[in-house]
């Protein structure tokens, strides 16, 4: 049917059938409002989808970003040290985990326990149970109380007159132990605890060696070391492979002294190692000078020029002398992953577009071919476009620099009172393109010339940023920006000495998990 | 006189539809502000049609929106040569059928038996009701009758398209159509003879 109107079958008049449609034709009934906010959700589905994308990929940017800064910025032993199990149990006064060397290995090889478990001389495994120590009923000669589960080994210890003599030993014993920590890396994450141990036992071990006498239970121990010939405390050494006992579970059977944590209540780690990402922009002036900064405000430097290529001929005649350079404004923009260390320090990492611009006065354009002898090279090179000497017209260079900055920050107030901070770091930056111009004296002429740069420059980053506006999204701060750069700007240094200054203001948005 | 009427209304037929084009082709392009000017434009007459098909206004309305959203994903089949309201009407008419057929409140009713006796009717009553009271009684008529009564009388599909649609006999939709007329004619009488009693105080 194309049209709305009724045909009667055969055997029909007609009539009714029109007088319903003629009805009918024009009735209307006006739906309710959810009926198009339904039509309308289902046509246009595509944005709340949109929108989950975008998250995923910033998710997936922060993760890879995340994990590019922990492998290249932390070392694996700050790993352990800020891995630490949730059940972990912290001494309250030293922040130290609370850890009890296993009672066994600090017997003496030929001292056997009541329960008849022997110990033999091999290096210790890598295996560690993380469980809560058994509480045992085993005694040892003086009828104190030892725990009698060992799922460790322990070497054999030597006998040393005191704890200076051992420090070599100590000192021996790390580098067996380390290794064989280190090799142990593919444990799963279960066994960090394992690993935290070890560092930890790493970390006594130097207090043993470094202060035997401080805070050093196998040498308090003294119970289950005493010689019958020699009175004097001995520092027995072993693989120490402590266990964590949990609050309320010290065992103080071997004189062992009492950390004041193991009354207190477990102490949570405050896991502050959050990683999040921002982004940066900056604004301000740059100038190429071979090291005042007045160079920023004043034109003080002279465009680059080969020193050495000088006019044939009358050598009497005076060398022509290119224009000055002027500073030009400069930008920078980029994004960043920041993680926070501690209370009071903060690292970044970035990736920046950097857009610096010189000018100086040249003469007129000629498009046309000409040879100049330079000093970097024994032939001379055809040049297709080149100013002339002058004042006629203002040319401004571009340099457009991928960077990659590296920025430690400190507050100045941890307590966040006074909102400035301290950064200082460095960048690697990597130049991309540029239009900028070298002169030849010979010629007398300015060109473009990329590979008389060194395109990789290292610099130096400093700045004070200030908290402006602190939301529970985002943090903006801005404040003071000065980057300099320490390689030469040319690449060969008879050309002379030219570093890229920038001075300007850097804003920033760090983005916060609510 | 008549000539400028005719061209009168001709240019106003090619104006509307000039801006039907229009329409169609913002809402082709995705824009929001165009589709809900299209769906507030047709909106009304649409759920009417859907009225007639279902037996609640919440089934009227579903309907109705699934209708609009096959319009805008098909808008692009549309050939601007129709009137566009008869296009959506046609779109909306199915999918009342395909609900019908899909709702099981509707389908254990949904029956087309073939009649082989039914009575024949060649009375042609008046209609004194409001469009709404006649929707109102032909929504009375069981299911089957009525999908049947709406395509015929009202949308003007022949039997043979009806059967098509419906996966029937052409005799049993004549024979259904027949049954459901017969009915909703005597409906109406006794409708109007109501109103006369209580208008009147008599018949």
């Amino acid at each position: 049917m194309e049209d709305h109107e009724f045909l009667p079958s055969p055997g029909e008049d007609g009539a009714f059938e029109k007088r319903v449609h003629q009805k009918m034709a024009n009735m209307e009934l006006a739906p309710s409002g959810a009926v198009w906010e339904k039509v309308d959700e289902r046509l246009h589905p595509q944005q709340k989808n949109r929108r989950w994308l975008i998250w995923l990929m910033l998710l997936a940017g922060l993760i890879l970003g995340s994990y590019v800064f922990r492998n290249l910025f932390i070392s694996s032993n700050n790993k352990k040290a800020l891995s630490i199990p949730k059940n972990q149990t912290f001494n309250a006064v030293t922040s130290k985990p609370l850890i009890i060397p296993n009672k066994k290995r600090l017997a003496k090889p030929d001292i056997t326990d009541q329960t008849g478990n022997s110990y033999p001389e091999k290096p210790p495994t890598t295996r560690v149970e993380d469980k809560a120590v058994a509480k045992d009923e085993a005694h040892t000669s003086r009828g104190k109380k030892m725990s009698s589960r060992n799922t460790h080994v322990i070497q054999k210890a030597p006998h040393f007159k005191d704890s200076q003599s051992a420090i070599p030993f100590a000192k021996e014993l790390k580098k067996e132990v380390l290794p064989a920590v280190k090799k142990t890396k593919k444990i799963r994450r279960e066994k960090i605890g394992e690993e935290e141990n070890l560092a930890v036992a790493h970390r006594e071990l130097n207090v043993q060696i470094t202060q035997p006498r401080i805070n050093n239970p196998i040498i308090e121990a003294t119970s289950l070391v005493e010689t019958q010939a020699d009175s004097v405390r001995n520092p027995k050494l072993a693989i120490i492979r402590p266990e964590i006992v949990p609050a309320g579970e010290v065992n103080t059977s071997l004189g062992l002294k009492e950390y004041p944590s193991a009354t207190t209540s477990k102490i949570k780690l405050n896991r502050k190692y959050n990683i999040r990402w921002g982004f940066v922009l900056v604004g301000g002036r740059s100038a190429a000078s071979s090291g005042s900064i007045n160079s920023l405000f004043q034109s003080s430097s002279q465009a680059f020029y080969d020193m050495n290529a000088l006019p044939s001929g009358n050598t009497n005649l005076p060398v022509p002398v290119p224009s000055v350079i002027k500073a030009g404004p400069a930008f920078e923009a980029g994004l960043f992953v920041k993680r926070q260390l501690n209370a009071w320090l903060s690292m970044s990492v970035g990736l920046n577009y950097n857009l610096y611009t010189l000018s100086n006065k040249v003469g007129e354009k000629i498009d046309s071919t000409i040879n100049v002898s330079s000093a970097f090279a024994s032939n001379q090179k055809a040049i297709d476009e080149y100013f002339k000497t002058g004042n006629s017209q203002k040319y401004v260079s571009r340099y457009h620099f991928i960077e990659l900055p590296v920025l430690l920050h400190a507050k100045l107030s941890a307590n966040e009172r006074i909102p400035v901070a301290l950064e200082l770091g460095f960048s690697l930056s990597r130049l991309m393109a540029s239009n900028a111009l070298h002169y030849n004296s010979a010629s007398g002429i300015y060109y473009n010339d990329n590979k008389l740069f060194n395109k990789t420059q290292l610099n130096l980053l400093t700045g004070l940023p200030i908290r402006i506006f602190s939301a529970n999204t985002f943090l903006f701060e801005a404040g003071p920006h000065f980057q300099y750069g320490i390689t030469n700007l040319l690449s060969d240094h008879k050309t002379g000495d030219k570093h890229f200054f920038f001075l300007g203001v850097k804003a920033s948005i760090l983005l916060r998990k609510k | 006189m008549q000539r400028f009427c005719l061209i009168g209304c001709h240019s106003f037929a090619i104006l509307l539809m000039t801006d039907s084009n229009k329409l169609v082709k913002d809402c082709l392009k995705g824009r929001r502000e165009a589709q809900r000017q299209l769906y507030n434009q047709f909106a009304a007459k649409m759920l009417a049609v859907c009225y007639r098909y279902t037996k609640s206004v919440t089934d009227a309305e579903d309907v109705l929106q699934e209708g609009f959203v096959k319009v805008f994903t098909h808008l692009n089949q549309y050939n601007a040569d129709g009137e566009l309201g008869a296009w959506i009407r046609r779109i909306m008419v199915n999918t009342a059928i395909n609900y019908l057929k899909k709702n099981s409140r509707y389908q254990a009713e949904l029956s087309f038996s073939d009649l082989q006796m039914h009575p024949v009717y060649f009375e042609n009553p008046e209609l004194h009701m409001e469009a709404k009271e006649l929707a109102d009684l032909i929504r009375q008529l069981p299911p089957g009758f009525q999908a049947i009564f709406n395509l015929h009388a009202v949308e003007g599909y022949t039997h043979v398209e009806i059967g098509q649609m419906l996966g029937i006999n052409e005799g049993t939709s004549r024979s259904q159509y027949s049954r459901a007329r017969a009915l909703l004619i005597g409906w109406i009488k006794k409708n109007d003879i109501d109103s006369k009693i209580e208008f009147y105080g008599r018949p």
